[in-house]
């Protein structure tokens, strides 16, 4: 006889993000999983975000899970951050990493209470604050064209490869080759280096992402209406000097620099 | 025309977008799996299945290279 597995039950809870106080209103919006809400949960003057959620789900070898399901994991993302989104539009929130379930009520209490002061002091780190992500593109045939027509040395070997005879050629574009990626990647510096600049007189906190290293970041500031439109002149300003597009998402609410707020709150 | 080169703001709403922000973000709690104080087990997180999942869905979503 196959053993039973019995039917999941809503016996743990998933945890979206931690707000100060009495937490304010929770979110209107689907929960993670069809069927449960929203709710909130106040321990230690925070208030976490919460939804019943069967913990057999999110158990990576459990027969019911569906943590490795990407279509399954892309739906419950999506809920995860509209609910984090508007709470985050709300007031000061600090967003868990996703897929956070704790194993009951009573956990999760007692996880609130003994971190709390790291929490209230990461929750401070970020409150009233977004984020941006923004990353340099290349399109390697555009990039060489660009440096074609901007470096010299670069279009002269161009010309020489173009007109040799083939055997030299051959030795020409190899080296040719060669110089376009050296010369691709010092430009790709100089405009990050310039747009580091540009973005530091915006007054936002800026981090690396390790995505594309070097060329990708994020970025931390005050609630600003009009900052993203500020991005993508920041944006057309580095194009129109190197020839390099941005790609600028957000605002969001502040994901990447949460977890380091939480890092450097445990260290401390 | 370089419209395709033009910096473009990506609505956070784009699937593929949320799915790349939420991949290795938000505060986590030790060790992604069980975190235990007293005894008492805290939390369980499938959370690196699900770190690989949203890999894959955003892998899938993402527009070809």
């Amino acid at each position: 006889m196959n053993a039973i597995t019995p039917p999941p039950s809503t016996d743990a809870l998933y945890v979206y993000a931690v707000l100060p106080g009495g937490g304010g209103a929770v979110p209107e919006a689907a929960a993670i999983l069809a069927g449960s809400q929203v709710g909130s949960l106040v321990q230690a003057g925070l208030a976490a975000l919460v939804s019943h959620v069967p913990r057999c789900l999110f158990e990576a070898g459990h027969p019911l899970s569906r943590a490795a399901d990407p279509g399954w994991v892309a739906e419950c993302a999506e809920a995860h951050h509209r609910i984090v989104a508007l709470a985050a539009q709300a007031g000061p929130c600090l967003p868990l990493g996703f897929g956070t379930v704790f194993a009951s009520e009573a956990s999760l209490r007692v996880w609130l209470s003994t971190e709390a002061t790291a929490l209230r002091k990461t929750l401070e780190a970020v409150a009233d604050r977004q984020e941006w992500g923004m990353s340099l593109i290349e399109d390697p045939a555009a990039h060489d064209a660009w440096l074609e027509a901007h470096e010299p040395n670069l279009l002269s070997l161009v010309e020489a490869a173009r007109t040799a005879p083939p055997g030299t050629g051959f030795l020409l574009e190899r080296r040719l080759a060669r110089a376009r990626e050296v010369a691709r990647l010092q430009h790709k510096q100089v405009a990050a280096m310039r747009l580091a600049e540009r973005l530091a007189t915006e007054g936002l906190e800026i981090r690396r992402e390790s995505g594309e290293p070097g060329f990708a970041w994020s970025l931390l500031g005050e609630r600003d209406a009009g900052m993203t439109a500020r991005l993508e002149a920041v944006g057309e300003a580095v194009f129109e000097e190197s020839g390099l597009a941005l790609r600028i998402t957000g605002p969001w609410p502040p994901y990447a620099f949460a977890r380091a707020a939480w890092q450097e709150a445990g260290d401390a | 025309m370089h419209d395709a080169m033009l910096p473009a703001v990506h609505r956070p709403e784009a699937l593929v977008d949320v799915l790349d922000r939420l991949l290795e973000t938000g505060v986590v709690l030790d060790g992604q799996l069980v975190l235990s104080v007293a005894g008492v087990d805290l939390v369980h997180i499938g959370l690196r299945a699900l770190v690989a999942s949203v890999e894959s869905a955003a892998r899938l979503l993402a527009p070809p290279a």
